[in-house]
């Protein structure tokens, strides 16, 4: 069944056209990740999909019965509305059908006239069976499933939402859409107010989501982990691939090649023609070329290779600077609340270190720290020898709004002309008039490509980036990430951009449970391990926040950060193969093994109790008492895990 | 993938290669399978081509089986003054009105059975969030919205079974127990098949029953020929 079917769709604004004959088709279960550079009209075509904008030729056909809905981007909430009642609004046609099947029954408990008794009563029973079907009955689970997934306390469920931050009212807005379950979603940016959790938790939703999705967003781990079709759209029209982002970008590449070779070796027996044409066009052979002039005519033209022109970023050549470059001793800081908390580390030369958290864990604040923007209330961050810091903030702050870009970019510190500035703005993308342009008439992406040419242009050999990606399109993303892979100095980074993080970071910074944990490997190996630790079967890995000696002897031996990370990543396979060579060192403190058994059969009773008491049908009707139970009995399962691995080692090393 | 228990496999070793069975020999296949320590409730699953889409395709219904269920069924009753009275007499569990109303608002749902007078259903339609979503609310079409309030709990009493299709277009239900006689298993199952067919919907186009599977609690299905 085709859901929405789009055919030779154009727009113009102004004499260049947006949209040139964009055609398409949506069919249930597609969710599709809808991309191109900056400006190219995504949010028009998406738009155009849902009726708000028209289009100036061809049309838009949505089937029969498929309901069209987009993601709001304005709030547009009632006054005195609380969160509860505004993500219902979502399932507002259920609870219409619930509150129909409560007045039928009304009725027909008050009429006495059979023929309408029975009328009522096949109403009754359609209106049942409509409810049973589209789980009519479980509203609250469905909105409470939503609010908790995306980050809403249950505190804040009846809280009004004029009380809401602005990123709160959009994440709201997200549950509103997905409570409504249209037959085709548009969602345009939709993790853009979410933290890392929320986010993986909407991947899992919308996988698990039977509709059509069209996804506009510039977060390629979260299209690669949602979509399974791809529309790129450039130039005015759409061209279709299959996967998601990263199988998108390799039949991409593949296309580019054959179409080039197509195409070059069209213009290569182009030119042999005319040349033929011209050599003989009076000649003996007169008439050959006379042929070959008219198969010049009827020749289809092949065109040039579809390729969207990446952006080249490039950092200079940088001074080394010493073998510690950034040592953070017992850091603290508390506004309201704490939020970070004797924390220490090294940095090391070279070393690529993402800061991971969620809003309001601190991240920013920490950067404050290591800049020296914010004081700490205690503790030391020292910089190392010839160290050159240069730092990003979000807000773009380091150019100044009123001046042109060309003299934004300048350093404040010693030459640098006019022509070696325009050259740096022409390796971020700033090229032409624009670098005369006043900074506040650039559009967020090119703030920020000229932001990343004023770090340039400082020469440092330490960057402490927050939020990089945040304005860059996918293209200007992976030519900052070329740029960094290729920056001889040091990175300190916050990023919410996992493909980012992953590309980028050696080290992650994480705030999880209320401290700061250092692990070592990029997203990919935090994920793993966190992913492992939930289900209980991973080696507790080790807060390194703290260990100072870890991080020397790393500095020492570059390859010893490598092997500390297989061994926490690989757990057994690694101690197996030790204890071959000699006596298998203790990971746990010394009991006697009667002891870890007597402390196994008690907590395995415990847990039988919980399982006991999970049964018990009383026990379902209390929400916060199934959770309560949930939650010990995961915690009674971690802590067994870890003793029985105890027990193993006490009965073979006692 | 999760691993057969060798229990299992050995039963489904009996059944070859599943080609379906006429139903007294699927019912001596079943009984051979009673391996367990308990009383194992007998189940049909039958696949109808029905599109529970279409509100004139849906199967519901009740159909009380010739030997019981083998068990009691715990029936609660909506009735005021008369028929309260008959519904305590024929044997249900719990009569009320208001009373009975707040109780269940509260989250009490230990019942099987749920039956109401017509002129109670401005009490029950208000519980439709708590009856609704364990399927006890009571509905016209599978009887349980009747004036004749005794005779239906006695129904049920005896061993009368409700049934829905599911949004797979499948309809299943208890038919007895594992300690019944083939025979009483056979009528059973062909008391509630028959009724089925009896029921089938106009709406519906193309083959209506397309498959019949019978099992115990703890059993592999045993596919019966449905012609």
């Amino acid at each position: 069944m085709i859901l929405l079917a789009v055919n030779d769709v154009t727009k113009h604004f102004g004499p260049e056209p947006v949209l040139a004959g964009v055609s398409f088709e949506v069919r249930p279960g597609e969710r599709i990740g809808l991309v191109g550079p900056n400006g190219t009209g995504k949010s028009t075509l998406l738009k155009i999909l849902i009726g708000r904008e028209d289009a100036q030729g061809g049309d838009v056909t949505p089937h029969a019965t498929a309901r069209v809905e987009m993601l709001e981007q304005q709030p547009d909430f009632a006054p005195g509305q609380t969160v509860w009642d505004e993500a219902a609004r979502g399932l507002a046609d259920l609870t219409n059908l619930s509150r129909e099947a409560e007045q039928v029954a009304a009725l027909l408990a008050e009429t006495s006239d059979p023929a309408e008794h029975d009328r009522l009563a096949a109403r009754f029973d359609r209106l049942q069976t409509e409810l049973h079907r589209r789980d009519g009955y479980v509203i609250d689970h469905r909105i409470e499933r939503v609010l908790d997934g995306l980050g809403f306390a249950r505190a804040s469920f009846r809280q009004p939402v004029a009380q809401l931050s602005g990123g709160q009212q959009n994440r709201l807005l997200l549950a509103r859409t997905l409570l409504t379950a249209p037959d085709v979603m548009l969602l345009d940016e939709p993790s853009n107010h979410l933290d890392i959790e929320a986010t993986e938790w909407l991947e899992e939703y919308l996988r698990g989501c039977p509709h059509a999705i069209i996804l506009v967003s510039h977060d390629r781990y979260f299209l690669d982990r949602v979509t399974n079709r791809t529309l790129e759209l450039f130039h005015g029209t759409v061209e279709s691939y299959t996967g998601g982002y990263t199988a998108y970008r390799r039949q991409q590449q593949e296309r580019i090649v054959v179409a080039r070779r197509t195409f070059e070796l069209q213009q290569q027996e182009i030119a042999r023609l005319e040349d033929f044409v011209r050599r003989n066009k009076y000649g003996q052979k007169h008439a050959q070329a006379e042929d070959r002039r008219k198969r010049l005519e009827r020749m289809e033209r092949v065109d040039p290779p579809r390729e969207i022109p990446t952006p080249t970023f490039a950092f200079p050549e940088v001074t080394r600077s010493g073998d510690i470059v950034l040592r953070v001793e017992h850091l603290s800081k508390a506004y309201d609340a704490p939020l970070i908390d004797d924390l220490s580390f090294d940095v090391l030369r070279g070393q690529r270190w993402g800061i991971v958290g969620p809003n309001g864990s601190g991240k920013s604040t920490l950067l404050g720290c290591l800049v020296g923007d914010v004081a700490p209330d205690a503790g030391n961050v020292i910089i190392g020898t010839g160290v050159e810091m240069a730092y990003y903030d979000q807000h773009l702050r380091l150019l100044d709004d009123d001046t042109e870009t060309v003299e934004a970019v300048h350093p404040g510190v010693g030459d640098c002309t006019l022509q070696q500035r325009r050259d740096l703005l022409g390796r971020f993308g700033i090229t032409g008039d624009m670098v005369f342009q006043r900074v506040s008439t650039l559009s967020g992406g090119e703030r920020s490509r000229a932001a990343l040419a004023r770090l340039a242009a400082t020469a440092a050999n330490l960057l402490i980036l927050d939020e990089p990606t945040n304005h860059l399109d996918l293209w200007a993303r992976e030519a900052l990430e070329t740029a960094l892979r290729k920056f001889q100095g040091t990175l300190i980074f916050v990023s919410h951009d996992r493909y980012f993080l992953n590309r980028m970071a050696d080290h992650l910074l994480v705030w999880e449970a209320d401290r700061w944990r250092v692990i070592e490997g990029n997203y990919d190996t935090y994920h793993a391990l966190a992913e492992a630790r939930r289900i209980g079967g991973a080696p507790p890995q080790r807060d390194t926040g703290n260990d100072r000696a870890a991080q020397a002897s790393a500095a020492k031996k570059p390859s010893a950060a490598k092997s500390t990370n297989d061994k926490s990543s690989s757990g057994k396979a690694t101690s197996g193969k030790a204890s071959s060579d000699t006596r298998r060192k203790r990971r746990f403190p010394y009991r006697k093994v009667a002891d870890i058994e007597a402390d196994i059969f008690d907590r395995e009773q415990r847990l039988e109790e919980l399982h006991a008491a999970f049964a018990e049908p009383d026990t379902h009707r209390d929400g916060d008492r199934v959770r309560g139970i949930q939650r010990e009995i995961d915690q009674l399962k971690d802590a067994l895990a870890e003793l029985y691995e105890h027990w193993e080692e006490a009965s073979e090393l006692n | 993938m999760v691993k057969q228990p060798k229990r299992m496999a050995k039963m489904t070793a009996k059944l070859g290669d599943g080609t379906p069975q006429p139903l007294e020999q699927a019912v001596e296949t079943l009984k051979s399978f009673n391996t367990t320590k308990f009383d194992q409730s007998v189940e049909v699953a039958m696949r109808l081509g029905v599109d529970d889409k279409q509100a004139d395709q849906i199967v519901r219904g009740s159909v009380v089986l010739p030997h019981g269920l083998g068990k009691s069924l715990r029936v609660v009753v909506f009735a005021k003054d008369d028929l309260a009275k008959a519904a305590t007499a024929a044997g249900a569990d719990e009569v009320g009105a208001e009373n009975l109303a707040e109780k269940i608002k509260g989250g009490w749902t230990d019942f099987d059975v749920c039956i109401a007078a017509p002129n109670m259903m401005g009490l029950v339609g208000p519980l439709g969030r708590v009856l609704g979503p364990r399927g006890l609310m009571p509905s016209p079409r599978a009887g349980t919205v009747t004036p004749e309030i005794a005779k239906t709990v006695k129904e049920y009493k005896a061993g009368k079974v409700e049934f829905r299709n599911d949004k797979g277009g499948n309809v299943h239900a208890v038919v007895g127990k594992l300690s019944f006689s083939s025979e009483q298993l056979v009528d059973n199952i062909r008391a509630f098949v028959d009724h089925i067919h009896h029921i089938k919907p106009a709406a519906i186009k193309g083959q209506y029953v397309r498959g019949l599977t019978i099992s115990a609690t703890m059993s592999p299905g045993v596919r019966v020929v449905t012609s």
